[in-house]
Formats: C-alpha cells, sequence, structure tokens
C-alpha cells in the first residue's frame, strides 16, 4: 500500500510553528478511541493518520451518572460526561504507551476558563508526542464552560488566541454544530489563530423511554452522534468551506470509505471517525482502504485533488 | 510493529446460525456456528458482543452472556429475551444467516481450582443464560455445585434440564408457586446459607436479586460475585457509556462494565437505589 496519495497536511499559519502532516486521512474521533489501547488489540495503531484522545481537563473528572448511552434511530446519543484521567495522569500514564507509535497523537482538551486551556496547552507542548492540540469548545455536556464557549464567537476567538499564545503546536479548534451560522464562528476560530477546525461534534439531543415515561439518559439530554447526523456535519463542513481559509477536519456519521469521500468533496482536508468505532473495531482502517478504492476506481492519483471539489 | 510483550491481534468471528430453539415466547436459544478460537478462549461469565445485521440497522451490537460452549459441535449458544429492535430481529433470523461476534469480551467469574468447594449458582430470569455454562466448567473441575433459578412463573421456567443433566443440584423457584418453591431464589439461598457449607455464591439476574444475594453473602461472610449490566455502545472499553460504581478506600469510582466487569466482587459494588 503506498502512502503518498493519501498524504494531507495542516500547514502552521504562523512562523515557527508546528505544521500536521498525516500520512493519511483518516483520524480516530475523540472519545471514540480511549488513549488507543482498547483498539491497539484489533488494529495497528500506526495505519492510522492520527489518534484525537479522549477529551482532556486540567483535574480527573469522573463523568456523568448512568445510563450515558441510548440508541436512536442510526446514532447514539451520549451523555459521558467527559470521563477522564486530566491531564498530568494521561502524560504520565497514556502518552508512554502512545509513544511506541509512530501514529500522530491529537490533544483534545477541554476548560471551564480561558485559562484552563491555556495552562493545558503549556503543559502539553512539554510533551514529546503530542502533535497538535483540539480545542473541544463544544461539548455539550458541560454546564458551566462548553455550551457557552461553543456558540459564543467572541469567546471562541479569545481561546484560539490564548492558547496561540502558550503553544507552538497547531490549533484545531473542534466546533459545534448546535449554533445558527457555524461558518460565522469557524471565522472568529481562525481570526484568533486556529491552524485547522474540525467538525461536528455531537448534536444536541435527547430520547424518552415511553414505559417510564421519563429521559432515557439520566442527564436528560447528551450529544447525538453516527449516520443520523451525517447530512447535517456535510452541509455543515460544506458552509464552513465557503467561510474560511483554513484546513477542515470532516466528521459526523463516517462508516465507510464513500462517506468519507463525500467530506472530502464537501471541503475537509481530513475526516475523523467516530461511532463507526463502536459498530468495527477496524472501522478506521475499513474507511481509509475504501478511500483508497475510491481513489483507484477514479483514477486519481492524489486525495487533496478530491478537497472541496463538490464546489467546483 | 514490534512491542515488549506482543499484543495477540483480536478479530470479529463469523458466526452462522445453525438453529434456535424457543425457550418460551419471547424467549430463545440460538446455537450458533463459529470460530475455534473463540470458543477455546471463551470463560463462563464472559459476554459476546454481536452485530445482528450487515445493513447498519440497528447500528450498535448488542451484548449477550455466553450460554454454552461445545467444542465438539463448534458452536456458541446465546440465550435471549425479545425486549427491543435487535432481539425482534434476532427471533426471526433464520438458520444459515451470518452474524459477526465480538469476543469472548471482559472479565468473567473466577472458578476456585481447590478443592474442597461447595459454589452456588444463583440465576434470577434471563440471569440463568452464563450459569449453564458456568456450571458446565465447574463440574469439568469436580466442584461441588448448586444452582438456584429464580422465573416469574411456570411458563418460563427453563432450563431446569440442562442443569440436572449435568448432575447438579437444582432448585427452581417462581413468584407465583406454579412450578418449585413459591417465592425469590434469595430466599432458597438464605435457608442454604444456615445449613450448608457455601465457599462461593455466583450471581447474575435483576439487579434487586444480586443486591439481595450481595447482602446475605455479606452477612454470612461468603464471597460472593454478581454479574451486572449496562447498556454498552463499544463493548471494548473505550467509549465509557459502561460505567457502574465500585468502592474503594477513598469511597468509590466507575470501572467498566464491559472490560472490568461484566462480573464484579459482590462486596465492592455499589447497586442502584431502586
Ligand atoms: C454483559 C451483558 C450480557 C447480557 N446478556 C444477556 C443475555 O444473555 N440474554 C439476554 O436476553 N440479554 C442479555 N443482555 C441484555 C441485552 O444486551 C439486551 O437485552 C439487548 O441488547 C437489547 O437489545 P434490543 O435491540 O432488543 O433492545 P433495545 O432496547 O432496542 O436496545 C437499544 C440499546 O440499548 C442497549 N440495551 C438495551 N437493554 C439493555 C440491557 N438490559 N443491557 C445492556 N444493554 C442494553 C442495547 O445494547 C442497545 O444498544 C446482556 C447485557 C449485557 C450488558
Ligand atoms: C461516546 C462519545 C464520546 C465523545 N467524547 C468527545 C470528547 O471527549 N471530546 C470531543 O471533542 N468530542 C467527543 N465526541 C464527539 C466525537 O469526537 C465526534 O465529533 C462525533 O461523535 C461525531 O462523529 P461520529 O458521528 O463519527 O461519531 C464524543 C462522541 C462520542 C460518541
Ligand atoms: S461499552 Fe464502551 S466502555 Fe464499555
Amino acid at each position: 500500500m503506498k502512502t503518498k496519495g493519501m498524504r494531507v497536511t495542516i500547514p502552521a499559519r504562523v512562523k515557527g510553528c508546528k505544521s500536521l502532516v498525516l500520512d493519511n486521512p483518516v483520524i480516530a474521533a475523540s472519545g471514540t478511541f480511549g488513549f488507543g489501547r482498547e483498539y491497539a488489540e484489533y488494529i495497528d495503531l500506526d495505519k492510522l493518520g492520527a489518534i484525537a484522545v479522549k477529551g482532556l481537563t486540567p483535574a480527573a473528572r469522573e463523568g456523568n451518572p448512568t445510563p450515558r448511552i441510548v440508541e436512536t434511530e442510526m446514532g447514539i446519543i451520549n451523555s459521558i460526561g467527559l470521563q477522564n484521567p486530566g491531564i498530568e495522569k494521561f502524560i504520565a500514564e497514556e502518552m508512554p504507551f502512545l509513544n511506541q507509535y509512530k501514529t500522530k497523537v491529537i490533544a483534545n482538551i477541554s476548560g471551564n476558563s480561558v485559562e484552563e486551556f491555556v495552562i493545558m496547552s503549556k503543559r502539553l507542548s512539554t510533551e514529546k508526542g503530542v502533535d497538535a492540540m483540539e480545542i473541544n469548545v463544544s461539548c455539550p455536556n458541560i454546564h458551566r464552560g462548553g455550551e457557552v464557549f461553543a456558540t459564543n464567537p467572541e469567546m471562541v476567538e479569545l481561546i484560539t488566541s490564548a492558547v496561540r499564545k502558550a503553544t507552538d503546536l497547531p490549533i484545531i479548534v473542534k466546533l459545534s454544530p448546535n449554533v445558527t451560522d457555524i461558518g460565522y464562528i469557524a471565522r472568529r476560530a481562525e481570526a484568533g489563530g486556529a491552524d485547522a477546525v474540525s467538525m461536528i461534534n455531537t448534536v444536541l439531543a435527547m430520547a424518552i423511554d415511553i414505559h417510564k415515561q421519563k429521559p432515557v439518559l439520566k442527564q436528560v439530554f447528551g450529544g447525538l452522534s453516527g449516520p443520523a447526523i451525517k447530512p447535517i456535519a456535510l452541509r455543515q463542513v460544506w458552509q464552513v468551506y465557503q467561510s474560511v481559509n483554513i484546513p477542515i477536519i470532516g466528521m459526523g456519521g463516517i462508516m465507510d470509505g464513500d462517506d468519507a469521500i463525500e467530506f472530502i468533496l464537501a471541503g475537509a482536508t481530513a475526516v475523523s471517525v467516530g461511532t463507526g468505532n463502536f459498530v468495527n473495531p477496524t472501522a478506521c482502517l475499513d474507511v481509509l482502504q475504501g478511500m483508497r478504492d475510491y481513489l483507484e476506481n477514479h483514477q486519481i492519483n492524489d486525495i487533496n485533488q478530491l478537497i472541496g471539489r463538490a464546489h467546483q | 510493529m514490534e512491542m515488549e510483550g506482543v499484543i495477540r491481534m483480536k478479530k470479529e468471528y463469523t458466526g452462522e446460525i445453525l438453529y434456535q430453539e424457543k425457550m418460551y415466547e419471547g424467549c430463545y436459544r440460538m446455537v450458533i456456528k463459529t470460530d475455534e478460537d473463540l470458543l477455546r478462549t471463551s470463560q463462563p461469565g464472559q459476554f459476546v458482543h454481536v452485530k445482528i445485521n450487515q445493513t447498519g440497522d440497528p447500528l450498535l451490537r448488542r451484548p449477550f452472556s455466553i450460554h454454552r460452549i461445545d467444542l465438539a459441535q463448534g458452536t456458541i449458544s446465546l440465550l435471549y429475551a425479545v425486549v427491543g429492535k435487535g432481539t425482534t430481529i434476532m427471533a426471526l433470523d433464520l438458520p444459515g444467516k451470518k452474524v459477526g461476534i465480538l469476543g469472548p469480551l471482559g472479565t468473567g467469574f473466577s472458578l476456585p481450582d481447590t478443592k474442597p468447594h461447595h459454589v452456588v449458582l444463583i440465576g434470577g430470569g434471563l440471569g440463568a443464560a452464563p450459569l449453564l455454562f458456568t456450571a458446565e466448567r465447574l463440574v469439568e473441575k469436580d466442584i461441588q455445585t448448586t444452582v438456584i433459578l429464580g422465573y416469574a412463573d411456570k411458563h418460563r421456567a427453563m432450563l431446569e434440564g440442562d442443569f440436572k443433566r449435568l448432575g447438579v443440584k437444582t432448585y427452581i423457584s417462581t413468584e407465583d408457586g406454579s412450578v418449585g418453591n413459591k417465592g425469590y431464589p434469595t430466599e432458597v439461598l438464605e435457608e442454604m446459607i444456615s445449613s450448608e457449607k457455601i465457599d462461593a455464591v455466583l450471581t447474575c439476574g435483576p439487579e434487586i436479586m444480586m443486591h439481595k444475594v450481595a447482602i446475605i453473602c455479606e452477612y454470612a461472610g461468603v464471597n460472593a460475585w454478581v454479574s451486572l449490566e449496562e447498556k454498552m455502545a463499544c463493548g471494548v472499553g473505550a467509549c465509557l457509556g459502561c460505567v457502574v460504581r465500585i468502592r474503594d478506600e477513598a469511597g468509590s469510582h466507575y470501572e467498566k462494565a464491559c472490560k472490568e466487569g461484566p462480573v464484579f466482587k459482590a462486596s465492592e459494588v455499589i447497586f442502584h437505589e431502586n
């Protein structure tokens, strides 16, 4: 298998800062792949473009009470609540494992304040093996913070520019779909110095148990992911492609190579697979193979030629 | 890649449905022919994560306890009740259909190795599913085994013959008394625990029953293990959807039912209040 026609780059916008070069455009989505350990038993992690690790917070978080997961029509709603070991334990216990692999590591961070984002970015930048920062301003599960930041354009720009000063790593801002004008939010991220945006995070949703006559999830609301959100994600990637000049990492319901190609045609430079991993532990590599097959069948020798092509 | 402590790669196995046996209306035993690797590595109390359709609907896999392993026939059996979309489809499945199986997953019952030992198994309803495989392994190890099964009524009282065929002492209780003792299986345990020597109790069933078993065993100073159920997405420890509360010195913490569980030491579990 040749990787040449699959290599994609998120170039640094600021001199002296780092770029992110991926051997292929398939990234395991944050929160769906743990820290890689579980899926290392099923696939060779080195074949992935990158791993976006579970969302990190400054201190450990135990997450929300259960039920945290419910399946709905072609999707799942989750309210995990950012359960994670905290940034120091991540560095001490998970980075050594990830460093055994050459695959790129994207640290996904969630803060309750601008300062928390800055502290985490500084700390992670000094760690060997972290290749990019993904700023999660969009997790719908945290009442303080998350939702407010993602829907507030000023805050998105403020956090991005503060993180820009704190790190020389590539900055990816993860956008929430739960906003009125996603193109505008993306522009503010770009203005703040983001090297790329990733999108979409989960769509705010709920399910009700008609037997108990109560919401299914203990937290009432959660985030919808999976095939059910793919059309929404595609539409928003399309809009953001027309709004900014930085690369887009597209995700939302990607289950196979054809789904991924749709995102690339809509304007994504790379793609992430989330819920797909739960269905098939080999989903990321299946998507990659499907993309290769598509290129071969259409006699295209570089994936970069396809980015945003549906706009032409 | 090369790594210290070589990781044995896991994979999805294909299974072919051989036949289904109707236990009662809405409850079936599905016998699936599958890979020897899966059969040989399975331990009692572990589960498999089954992809019912290749069409993507239902989206997620469904977790089922390993009910039986038959190495000679090359089959794994699942015992399931129809409760929703996935199990409704399964009940309509015909022989020859292919399913995708991840497993064996999770941490099962730790079976004692040394004799003399008396192990008591307590199942409530569908919770009896993993106990047949467990009993089989205990009998193979020549460990004295007793099983107590609780059901709603005679109509649903199943598996008595399967356990008896293994030579296991079997007690049945039904809530309405239509067969066996009238009442709950925990009542049988309470009586037994005060009169017989019991070294370990393994239980699977409704949480309220397992909680009761935990209390009885704690009081009697007998080690007990429970098999917990939580909603699962990935089944492999990545999504953190399936957590359960486990006691520790500092209070408690979450562990994953799909990885550290589904079997936990009863005294360490913090049960839901209901
Ligand atoms: C470790 C484990 C072992 C199990 N073993 C058995 C068994 O041997 N026999 C049996 O009949 N059932 C067993 N169950 C429960 C079984 O997984 C559910 O009844 C089944 O998933 C319901 O699927 P459905 O599509 O029919 O229902 P739906 O309600 O439509 O399912 C929707 C979603 O909820 C999840 N879900 C629903 N009910 C449960 C539940 N009780 N536990 C966990 N997830 C659930 C499903 O996985 C699915 O993701 C087990 C569950 C676990 C966690
Ligand atoms: C169980 C679960 C946990 C998630 N946790 C995070 C997280 O910690 N941080 C984050 O930025 N996104 C998180 N996400 C969102 C995913 O990364 C992704 O944006 C979303 O699920 C859409 O992609 P998909 O449809 O392929 O799953 C999570 C999603 C799921 C399903
Ligand atoms: S089901 Fe995903 S962590 Fe247990």
